[in-house]
């Protein structure tokens, strides 16, 4: 196999898309008329909505569908410069076909600053003639109100279970790999809802192995593991805040993890956590803050250690 | 006699500039209304602490422009007569001379007009200085070129009847002193230009006694790097600098070993650090203290609130909040019940600055591979870094075919190889060439 498979059997067109059936409806709506208004693709991960976009594009524009679709990434480039230029400059030639307009195709618009998405706004509405916009992020609430009135909205769902395990198997034959029920089961429970996560899984434990049963799927997500939040969140329980210290500094610089990643997935950790519940909501309470603190501007890693000496003391007050 | 740094590595563009990014584009917007015919003010005040890029923006700006320069050091001349005559002339005329010397310019280009030290210009009313604001006024009223004046204080520059006058016609543009991050920046760049092994403790040192004043700073490096390749911190207390090195450091081991407010806050006063600084002492050594996971909490709680202070200085330019930042940073001595009796053997320099400076390689590296990967993924380097490279990097560690195809259309080098396989990149570089000569598969 020579290429990730996330990407060589993402669909081509919007017949291939896997679930989300209403928003294919819509979005073969917009290809038979041969129009569209700005877009707006809310959910979660691994749900369908770079494919969609791209799927799109090919059906309106056929063959030279590259040169109306460009695709930008609003969390490496997601200050006002980025909207007041490159944008801009896009938006406001031409469009290169007979539909009379292209696609901006802006990923994680949720990481753009306010100020940038009002700029946005403008943009949007100035160049509308010549370029429609489709914006995607997790959460359609970290997009400002004018935006959102200016979008058809559509939320992707998490893809059913069902639907990712047929993909899967579809996958494996075609690469002449032989997997097992179990271990189809196994990666459609780690991934979740998430298709680009249980394909990636797929094919790493292929890579392994060319028989995959649950066995490897399990050594493969293991290999994969790394330092994570939940191991450093149990060293401060432990009463080692100095070690967990260690541990999260590592995460943010050497694995490159932002802050609002590793809160959030902190978030998610606090409620297996072996203490008792008061505690709990003691400590969502604290993480709420600190995330707050963080997202307001300070300083990311001094604001996690402030809320990894909390773990600590909750650690000491179950020993009591 | 070995030509200065600080005019050897002087930036000659405002590119090149470090630091006050918002004044620059202040300065560069007003710079842009003169190219574009009448500006609404026909001069500049700019106003900041020594060393902290004035002179070397003036004139990088004229640089960027095309422009001439004609400086006036007002420390030599100061009366009414002089100014009148050489800047007036120089204004109002296409061509001259300062003090005998001619300046070239291109044809009937602009010229920049700097009068250095204004504030020493308008200082006195000691005899020959009489009028001097009076004749800057007028002259700025009279002339066709751009005039930036340099000074360390504005109220200085501002103050009395022609000092008014003189803020209605000029814009005020005020410079910031460089961070200690910043000066550590530029002086390793000096290092590496000059081929010198330093130590980044030593860096921050020379840049924590600065004050932030970056031409100290790298006059200082000069002087310590006086026929020497290799500069370590032991060369620091030999010139006697142990007192610099020791402040915070003493400061640290008062806030955490005293229970009085008052007296960790008088020592913070004392010290004349940033207080981001500060803040790094205290937060890498407050646990090595405090061991009471009360305390500890009660301590992350304050520097936490100070932190949050910290930030709004940085997102509204509103420098006034670094003094509650100052207090809150204090307010750690108070948040133990009691005070410690044993205290560890010794307190830390802030690991996170040598930390980010050794693994300052590894995160490009790894950045660069985000981004490679998120052209192939569609998606963000953030993106990939957190839910992508811990998959690809078992499916490239793994599988040979797909380890050589990508290596070679990411056009991945040694580094990279590296972070996400502990194979041998050079065989992997090898295959992956001898793949792209073959122009087919494997």
């Amino acid at each position: 196999m020579e290429d990730v498979w996330v990407e060589k059997y993402r669909p081509k067109n919007l017949d291939e898309v896997i679930g989300q059936k209403e928003i294919v409806e819509r979005l073969k709506s917009y290809v038979k008329a041969k129009t569209m208004p700005h877009l707006l693709f809310a959910g979660p991960a691994g749900t369908g909505k770079t494919t969609c976009a791209i799927a799109l594009a090919r059906e309106l524009f056929g063959e030279n569908w590259r040169a109306s679709f460009h695709e930008l990434n609003a969390s490496d480039e997601r200050g006002i410069g980025v909207v007041r230029t490159k944008i801009k400059e896009y938006a406001r030639t031409a469009a290169p076909n007979d539909v009379g307009f292209k696609i901006i195709f802006l990923d994680e618009a949720d990481a753009l600053t306010p100020d940038a998405q009002a700029a946005l706004r403008r943009t949007m509405e100035m160049y509308s003639k010549t370029c429609r916009f489709i914006l995607s992020c997790n959460y359609s609430s970290k997009i400002i109100e004018p935006i959102q009135s200016r979008c058809a909205v559509f939320r992707f769902a998490p893809l059913r279970a069902e639907d990712i395990k047929n993909r899967l198997k579809y996958i494996a034959e075609n690469e002449g790999k032989k997997i097992t029920e179990d271990a189809l089961d196994a990666i459609v429970y780690i991934a979740a809802g998430d298709m680009r996560k249980a394909i990636n899984i797929l094919q790493m434990s292929a890579a392994i192995s060319d028989t995959i049963d649950e066995g490897i799927v399990y050594k493969a997500t293991g290999l994969a593991k790394r330092e994570d939040v939940e191991s450093i969140v149990k060293k401060a329980i432990s009463g080692d805040f100095v070690a967990a210290r260690n541990k999260l500094n590592k995460l943010l610089v050497e694995y490159g993890l932002s802050g609002e990643d590793i809160i959030k997935q902190i978030h998610r950790v606090i409620f297996d956590l072996p203490i008792e519940d008061r505690l709990k909501v003691e400590l969502l309470d604290r993480t709420g803050e600190i995330e707050f603190r963080i997202v307001e501007g300070a300083n990311e890693r001094i604001q996690l250690d402030a809320l990894l000496a909390y773990f600590t003391l909750a650690g000491e007050k179950m020993k009591k | 006699m070995e030509v200065p740094w600080v005019e050897k590595y002087r930036p000659r563009t405002l590119k090149e500039v470090i630091g006050n990014n918002t004044a620059i584009a202040q300065i560069l917007e007003w710079a842009e209304e003169w190219e574009r015919g009448k500006p609404k003010y026909k001069a500049l005040i700019i106003v900041g602490k020594p060393g902290c890029g004035k002179t070397t923006v003036a004139r990088a700006l004229a640089h960027d422009m095309g422009w001439g320069v004609i400086e006036l050091n007002a420390s030599d001349i100061r009366n009414e007569k002089n100014i009148k005559e050489i800047a007036l002339r120089g204004a109002l005329y296409q061509t001259f001379t300062d003090d005998g010397e001619y300046i070239v310019t291109k044809k009937g280009g602009r010229k920049l007009i700097i009068f250095d030290e204004a504030d020493n210009l308008y200082e006195g009313v000691k005899d020959g200085d009489r009028g001097g604001k009076k004749a800057i006024v007028e002259t700025i009223k009279a002339t066709k070129q751009p005039i930036i004046l340099i000074g360390n204080d504005y109220y200085g520059i501002t103050s009395g009847v022609w000092g008014k006058a003189l803020k209605s016609l000029a814009k005020v543009v005020k410079f910031r002193s460089l961070t200690k991050q910043q000066i550590v920046k530029v002086l390793k760049r000096i290092c590496s230009g000059e081929g010198i092994m330093c130590d980044s403790q030593v860096l921050y040192v020379i840049a924590s006694k600065s004050g932030g004043d970056l031409r100290a700073a790298i006059n200082d490096l000069q002087a310590l790097a006086q026929g020497k390749k290799t500069i370590r911190m032991e060369d620091l207390d030999a010139l006697g600098w142990r007192d610099i090195r020791n402040q915070i450091y003493q400061s640290t081991l008062i806030v955490l070993h005293t229970t009085s407010f008052s007296e960790a806050k008088r020592s913070l006063i004392n010290l004349d650090e940033a207080p981001d600084f500060v803040l790094m002492w205290i937060e890498e050594n407050m646990p090595l203290e405090y061991t009471k996971p009360q305390d500890l909490v009660r301590g992350y709680e304050y520097l936490s609130r100070a932190d949050v202070y910290l930030g709004r200085v940085m997102r509204r330019q509103q420098y006034s909040l670094w003094a509650y930042a100052m207090d809150m940073v204090a307010g750690v001595s108070v948040a133990k019940d009691e005070k410690y009796k044993t205290h560890p053997r010794k307190y830390n320099f802030p690991s996170w600055l040598l930390y980010m400076n050794r693994s300052k390689k590894i995160r490009d590296v790894r950045d660069s591979l985000g981004t490679k990967l998120g052209k192939i993924y569609h998606t963000s380097r953030n993106e990939i870094l957190e839910n992508v490279l811990p998959y690809f990097r078992v499916i490239y560690d793994n599988d040979e075919e797909l380890r050589i195809n990508y290596t070679s259309i990411l056009h991945l080098d040694e580094d990279e190889i590296s972070y996400i396989s502990d194979r041998n990149p050079s065989e992997i570089l090898e295959k992956a060439k001898k793949k792209r000569n073959e122009g087919g598969s494997v």
